[in-house]
């Protein structure tokens, strides 16, 4: 009895450490489903998983990357959707810093010193969003386990089950749009004019 | 020494602390020193966490982690329950032709067995079961379905049994040993008779009228037809055999030398009982 007492606690054990990563799974969830009862149920359906596979995860190896490898399944089958790179993406058409060099160009006729810094762009909480939202999901799971995550690329390659240079290339190709679609959210409302209140 | 062009490209490596601790060293050397590419780099920096900040927003709602940990909890009894004991299957690889009925699916073994078993069905049905059916049968059906349609032409129209005994012996034949029934007026009547011929001899017919049914009565002296082949059974202590065509039955018994044929729309029990009721033996 002692025996199986300990391999209870042991599953206890693993999952309320797999709990602990419940805001990360629900956080991505909401961006994949971009609905929050479809949130809501594709991360309950994880945890069901997890309780019933929890058997197969290999001690030792990384538990956020096994749950968002179930997570994504979820949502694969829940949705049927498919996560395949989008054929037709002008990605090249957005070269390297481009949101860099907008804001530069914008700002050059403006007093400041660095557009490093962060207080020269304030993109609003629904742009991001939107821009990150709006993103071809074979490019946004990459930045939302990357950007948001901050998982590894090698970690990410466990999830998604693809190579690491496809995992590098997929994610350098989204913040390249992610930028242009930024660029165009905050064009369109103008963040410039409520800036010229002064910097901080 | 490191470029700017090299710099740039380790850009996103760099940032997400993808580089090994020299190439990150390097990196980290020339953006100190280039002014430009560090404020390349700390834009992207600060775009990266900006994406972070701005979206990594949601707190998973109270009640969903409640449920997900009610959940997790129920499921846990679950399988802390004793399982409930399943009695173990017997041996479960057995070995020859057992192993092979039993390790397969039940299916592949009724597509073994199903043939065997139609076919053997199939050999039982052809040639060793007794039948309702035999030419015999036929004969006597059709014959009454003639009768029973108006299509036969009767030698004699009577209902007068002395009178049909009578066109009968008239026709003196060397062998004609036949009684026709005596009708007591209660289950039937006679009709009429023709001579014909039954079962390979010449036969006498008569026909009947039952309450509701006509009756074909066809009798044979001597006939060595073999009948086994038809069902048959026992009624008041007399074999009799039967079958069935065009949903009329036919009753068929031997007295003596004789064989009577009896044939109507009625129940196969009910032509035994009027055939053990109104045909008398012959006793001569």
């Amino acid at each position: 009895m002692g025996e199986s007492a300990k391999k209870e606690d042991k599953i206890k054990e693993f999952e309320s450490a797999a709990l602990e990563h419940i805001d990360s799974l629900f956080n991505v969830g909401m961006r994949m489903t971009r609905n929050r009862e479809e949130a809501e149920d594709l991360v309950q359906e994880t945890y069901l998983k997890v309780h019933r596979f929890s058997h197969t995860f290999k001690e030792g190896s990384n538990l956020k990357a096994w749950l968002f490898k179930i997570l994504r399944n979820t949502f694969i089958n829940t949705f049927r959707k498919k996560i395949r790179e989008p054929k037709e993406v002008h990605y090249n058409e957005v070269e390297d810093f481009y949101l860099f060099h907008k804001i530069k160009s914008d700002k050059a006729n403006e007093d400041y010193p660095s557009v490093g810094s962060t207080d020269v762009y304030e993109f609003l909480e629904d742009e991001v969003k939107n821009a990150v939202d709006n993103l071809p999901i074979a490019f946004k799971e990459v930045v939302l386990y990357s950007d948001i995550e901050e998982l590894s690329y090698g970690e990410i390659s466990e999830i998604i089950e693809c190579p690491i240079g496809t995992v590098k290339s997929r994610l350098f190709r989204a913040r390249r749009l992610l930028q242009k679609s930024l660029w165009n959210y905050a064009n369109e409302r103008g963040y410039l004019k409520e800036k010229q209140g002064g910097p901080k | 020494m490191t470029t700017c062009n090299e710099a740039i490209e380790q850009l996103h490596e760099f940032l997400d602390n993808e580089l090994d601790n020299g190439d990150h060293s390097t990196v980290k050397q020339h953006i100190e020193m280039c002014h430009k590419c560090c404020e390349k780099f700390e834009f992207e920096q600060n775009l990266k966490k900006i994406i972070k900040d701005k979206t990594f927003l949601h707190k998973t709602p109270q009640s969903l982690l409640q449920s997900i940990a009610s959940q997790l909890a129920d499921l846990e009894e679950e399988r802390n329950q004793p399982e409930p004991i399943v009695p173990e299957p017997k041996a479960k690889h057995n070995t020859g032709i057992f192993g092979f009925f039993t390790l397969r699916p039940a299916f592949v073994t009724m597509a073994i067995l199903l043939p065997i078993t139609i076919t053997c069905l199939a050999v039982y049905l052809v040639f060793l079961r007794p039948t309702g059916f035999s030419p015999i049968i036929q004969v006597a059906a059709e014959r009454h379905d003639s009768f029973v349609n108006d299509n036969m032409r009767l030698d004699l129209v009577s209902s007068d049994r002395n009178e049909i005994s009578r066109h009968f012996k008239n026709l003196q034949r060397p062998n004609l040993a036949i009684n026709v029934p005596e009708c007591n007026g209660r289950d039937t009547k006679l009709l009429g008779c023709k001579d014909s011929s039954f079962a390979g001899k010449r036969s006498a017919y008569v026909g009947l009228s039952g309450n509701h049914n006509k009756i074909s009565l066809e009798m044979v002296n001597g006939s060595d037809m073999n009948l086994n082949k038809l069902n048959h059974e026992m009624f008041k202590g007399k074999s009799y055999h039967f079958g069935r065509y065009k949903g009329y039955n036919v009753v068929l018994w031997r007295q003596g030398k004789t064989l009577y044929s009896m044939t109507s729309t009625m129940g196969r029990r009910d032509l035994m009982r009027v055939a053990s009721e109104s045909i008398r033996s012959y006793d001569k």
